[in-house]
């Protein structure tokens, strides 16, 4: 007979509206995951013509959304208040506007309910996205997390037990997809578009430079992002598809030759990939043939729990309420809340 | 019938619980407190503690109400997902209310300019004759300006409040405007004002912001990290 623990997860950290229900179920100490459900509205749309997420636009949407997608997320999941064991909720990192529907929500569910509420880290969450497919997957482990505004490798030692390994030291990689896309008159967002517009073009055609290539486990995508509009002022007539080949396959190489590097550094049995930019077709495809390249463990999570969602929430939110229990109804939001870091 | 009533659309966080058996509303707790920018933090436990307080199970209230703005764009959404949120969780109903109308209510008998600091140098306003009962009656459309261009529609007999009017006190004396002060608006005007009114659902009790967004593109603070 196993140990059934049901959460109900929200994040609001930026620009995607999200509620999930994740099921838990211990046997004799070994935990298997189930994702009942997994709302994800996107904004994407409302800040399309500002060409960045707008933070007021984001949380008037967020509230917008508020009852269709905490509805659906429990209808789907087929269960209703006297299932859900406590409410988990991003508190940070992000916009504190944003944080502090999901959180506010969060709280008031678990008021009416009766039940803890957990107020979870976002980046903490990207990293437990690895455990819902592969809840076997031993640390330690390296992830490299890569969205719109962040570039990290941590060595994952043991959960709860994070050490930052690398970052950037500029722009984040997804900021410099962005970056390029507007330069190209692509659009927003980036990624995306230069990923589609990547796979029909030649990534040998035209070398960029890679940042910091032999330097360390940091990361810089600034210049390689001047590399591209030096080149296009240089040649006009450049092909927009080689152009995004080309900086695309720079970005990956840059992010994969560090964390496997990372990964031989710290002995790690295998290599995660989190973030919205993990969702990138190219870095996933490199990201799998190097750990295969060198014997490692390489989970690459499916693309909807890549970007923001609160399936990830709920499952960081589980390990947390066996951690540390509730947390007090008295608690906000930290924009620019950091990692749990070892000493 | 019990009636739950939050507001968090000023610098004043506040919840009260009222009854209504027969005809006239009790007032059964309320608690409040003039916070800065601690809105969320302060807010559902407050809820807790009124319940606490006034001997209930959020399970037996019959009725949320809401403050719904004009005021602090932050802080009256944690107001207003909190309440939706609650009567969403409950299954009850929910009312909205304006800040600007429960200003207004706490001066019956007088016509009312109740005012609420827009920041960036402006101010929400609407004007209202206050019955003896405490009832609000618009006399025009809630609208947002500079101080001095919104007293221009104000009539010389009319009492100017909210925490606008105390912000810019000195253009609002200058014009011999009659000032008062005071802490509202606060949940149990929100609440009074709410009972006589139709239920709402969730979705419908929405932010009256009055101002666009402002439009800040804002890339970096995506993760912060
Ligand atoms: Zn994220």
């Amino acid at each position: 007979m196993s140990e059934v623990t049901t959460v109900l997860a929200i994040e609001t950290s930026c620009d995607e509206t999200s509620v999930a229900v994740v099921r838990r179920y211990r046997d004799s100490g070994n935990d298997r995951l189930e994702v009942l459900s997994n709302i994800v509205s996107s904004q994407v749309e409302q800040h399309a013509e500002f060409g960045g997420v707008v933070p007021e636009v984001a949380s008037r949407a967020h509230l917008e959304m508020l009852e269709p997608v905490l509805t659906s997320a429990l209808s789907e999941a087929g269960v209703g208040r006297s299932d859900i064991d406590a409410v988990v909720a991003t508190h940070g990192p992000g916009l504190i506007g944003a944080l502090l529907i999901g959180v506010s929500e969060a709280k008031a569910l678990a008021l009416a309910w009766g039940v803890p509420y957990v107020g979870v880290n976002h980046m903490e969450g990207h990293l437990f996205a690895t455990f819902l497919e592969r809840p076997d997957l031993k640390p330690p482990l390296v992830v490299l997390l890569v969205s719109g505004g962040h570039t990290l490798i941590v060595h994952l030692e043991d959960l709860g037990r994070y050490r930052i390994l690398g970052s950037t030291i500029d722009d984040a990689a997804g900021e410099a997809f962005d970056k390029v896309a507007r330069y190209l008159g692509l659009g927003y967002p980036g990624g995306p578009l230069v990923d589609r517009l990547a796979s029909t073009g030649d990534r040998e055609a035209i070398r960029f430079p890679r940042g910091m290539m032999d330097e360390g486990l940091d990361f810089s995508f600034s210049g390689m992002k001047t590399a591209v509009i030096n080149y296009v002022r240089a040649n006009p007539d450049a092909s927009d598809a080689d152009l995004c080949a080309g900086f695309q396959e720079a970005v990956v190489d840059v992010l994969v030759t560090k964390t496997m590097r990372a990964a031989e550094q710290v002995g790690a049995r295998g290599v995660c990939l989190g973030g919205g930019v993990a969702a990138n077709s190219r870095l996933r495809e490199r990201f799998a043939e190097e750990a295969e390249r060198r014997d490692l463990d390489a989970l690459i999570p499916d693309r909807a729990f890549c970007t923001d969602n609160a399936a990830m929430i709920g499952a960081a939110g589980l390990w947390r309420l066996d951690q540390e229990g509730g947390h007090d109804l008295d608690g906000g939001a930290t924009p620019n809340l950091r990692l749990p870091e070892l000493a | 019938m019990l009636t739950l009533a939050l507001t968090s659309s000023t610098a004043m966080v506040g919840v009260a619980l009222l009854s209504r058996a027969d005809g006239a509303p009790e007032l059964l707790a309320a608690m409040g407190s003039l916070t800065d920018r601690r809105h969320a933090e302060e807010l559902t436990p407050m809820v807790a503690a009124v319940l606490d307080e006034g001997g209930v199970s959020i399970d037996e209230v019959d009725r949320f109400a809401v403050d719904v703005g004009p005021g602090r764009f932050t802080g009256l959404r944690v107001g207003i997902t909190t309440a939706r949120t609650l009567a969403l969780a409950t299954d009850r109903p929910l009312v909205g209310v304006t800040s600007l109308e429960a200003l207004a209510a706490a001066h019956p008998g007088r016509t009312v300019a109740a005012v609420i600091d827009a920041r960036r140098a402006e101010v929400f306003q609407q004007r209202f004759a206050v019955g003896s009962d405490g009832t609000p009656n618009e006399l025009d459309q809630p609208a947002y300006g500079e101080p001095a261009a919104m007293a221009e529609r104000f009539d010389a007999g009319d009492l100017v409040i909210g925490d606008g009017a105390d912000r810019y006190a000195d253009v609002f004396a200058e014009l011999d405007f009659e000032h008062a002060i005071g802490f509202e608006p606060t949940a149990e005007q929100i609440g009074r004002l709410s009972l006589g009114r139709p239920d709402q659902t969730g979705p419908d009790v929405r932010p009256l912001y009055l101002r666009d967004p402002d439009v800040q593109i804002n890339i970096k603070t995506r993760h912060n990290s």
